[in-house]
């Protein structure tokens, strides 16, 4: 899943990483923290604890790289085991206004120009509240999609659904996630 | 309307998460630890809940334990920044606290060659063996530092710590918060985990680390602060001195920690000489 050809392959860093060598698997790791991040602190709504959701399912998935059977996917392979440790960080303390109150603690730091901005502090701070408000399986797909930046296809092997799956989930997360914008 | 899709983007990029940037090296640190099972993990955490430790940065309010007791509780703890104190901020004066506390008697086998700066509010040293005696603690002497310019016992906590001083060498160069090397301590205590993880402050870093031989440890970098311990249920500032750079490990039933200008690296291989 590389862009330059004088950087690694994917496969290549995992073929290295299951022979032992850990600074493959943090290559890989440095390649996909943003999303693995992003995605755990949306799936969980704690920016607070991301990183750490991030770091036990990375060491997690390290463990498990034998598991992987197509070692060209290992970005959805990688981040689906975040979303789960995220969604199992949850466990027993999901009440809604217990995620109302981590999706509506996020900072959200201001874009260099405004000008390129669509979002103010106000919408930025309302839709973090209306994913907190969305369920969970909507929250997955968004979070796949714009927060991890995955493909239909990448959330389709992550979500281990068809791609057209994919695409009409999508669509009806986003129109419940804009019936809760409106709700403002 | 608000396009949304644009929207979701937006906010991915822009929402902040704090300790993000030490994840590579945090993930291949343990790539090679056993495996822990969520169960013992939990009661590692469990029994740390009893002792809890707070890194401030900077930190100068009035009332500091009502303030450590209103960050108490995971959803709730915030590092302030706050007035910036002196590094030389007038040490606690720990033996009018408690007559036991610190001893008088002569040092007989720690070498006194630097004077430890008062500031340190250390008292008098002691031998390593009426250290360990009085406190009922290991000896936490590092190997790769050898013998302590002097020992002392302090408290908190009320049965004591033991702390070592070092004075300025190539491996431990004398810090500018301490005025001296190094100083390592060694107390009864528990860290507790998730604590510290919410631990961020504007201008110093509280992390996780693997420290060889022990249970876990964190690591401390960046601007001066202060610690906090809780002590039989009530909070007490270990020391008013601010701290520079600072590695705790939990091994077993003790807390150690080292004080010093190095970088984590050369605090690790410090903390692994500890027998």
């Amino acid at each position: 899943m590389t862009t330059e050809s004088t950087e690694p392959s994917d496969t290549d860093l995992v073929t290295r990483a299951r022979a032992g060598d850990d600074a493959a698997f943090g290559a890989l790791v440095g390649r996909y923290q943003t999303a693995a991040l992003r995605l755990a602190a949306v799936i969980s709504g704690s920016t607070d604890d991301a990183a750490d959701i991030a770091q036990e399912a990375l060491v997690k998935a390290h463990r498990s790289l034998a598991k992987l059977t197509d070692p060209a996917m290992v970005r959805p392979w990688m981040l689906r085991i975040v979303a789960n440790e995220a969604k199992n960080h949850l466990r027993g303390r999901d009440r809604r206004h217990q995620r109302e109150l981590r999706y509506g603690s996020w900072v959200v730091a201001a874009m260099p120009d405004p000008e390129d901005s669509v979002l103010d502090a106000d919408d930025a701070h309302e839709l973090a509240l209306a994913l907190a408000r969305i369920g969970a399986r909507d929250r997955q797909v968004l979070a796949y999609r714009y927060f991890a930046g995955l493909s239909e296809v990448e959330t389709a092997r992550a979500l281990d659904v068809a791609a057209g799956t994919v695409k009409s989930r999508t669509a009806r997360a986003l129109a419940r996630l804009r019936v809760e914008m409106g709700r403002r | 309307m608000i396009d949304l899709e644009r929207s979701l983007t937006e906010l991915a990029d822009r929402v902040q998460i704090p300790g993000g940037d030490w994840l590579v090296g945090d993930v291949v640190r343990r790539l090679g630890e056993p495996v822990k099972h969520r169960r013992q993990r939990r009661a590692i955490a469990l029994a740390g809940a009893l002792v809890a430790f707070l890194a401030i940065v900077t930190f100068a309010l009035p009332g500091p334990r009502h303030a450590v007791a209103r960050w108490l509780g995971f959803d709730s703890v915030r590092i302030e920044p706050g007035v910036t104190a002196p590094p030389t901020a007038a040490p606690p004066t720990i033996a009018s606290t408690s007559p036991t506390s610190q001893t008088t008697l002569p040092d007989t086998s720690a070498t006194t060659t630097t004077a430890v700066p008062p500031a340190l509010g250390l008292g008098p040293s002691v031998s390593m063996a009426e250290a360990m005696s009085r406190a009922g603690l290991p000896d936490p002497t590092p190997a790769l530092l050898g013998r302590p310019e002097s020992v002392h016992v302090v408290q908190p906590p009320d049965s004591g710590q033991i702390i070592l001083v070092y004075g300025p060498s190539d491996l431990v160069p004398l810090s500018s918060v301490t005025g001296v090397g190094a100083l390592v301590s060694v107390f009864p205590a528990h860290i507790e985990e998730g604590f510290f993880g919410k631990a961020l402050g504007n201008d110093a870093t509280v992390r996780s680390v693997d420290v060889a031989g022990a249970d876990g440890g964190y690591w401390i970098e960046g601007a001066p602060h202060q610690l906090f311990f809780d002590s039989g249920g009530k909070f007490e500032i270990d020391t008013l001195r601010l701290a520079t750079n600072t590695l705790l490990w939990q091994r077993g039933d003790h807390i150690y920690r080292l004080e010093a200008d190095i970088s984590l690296e050369t605090a690790l291989r410090i903390a692994a000489s500890v027998p």
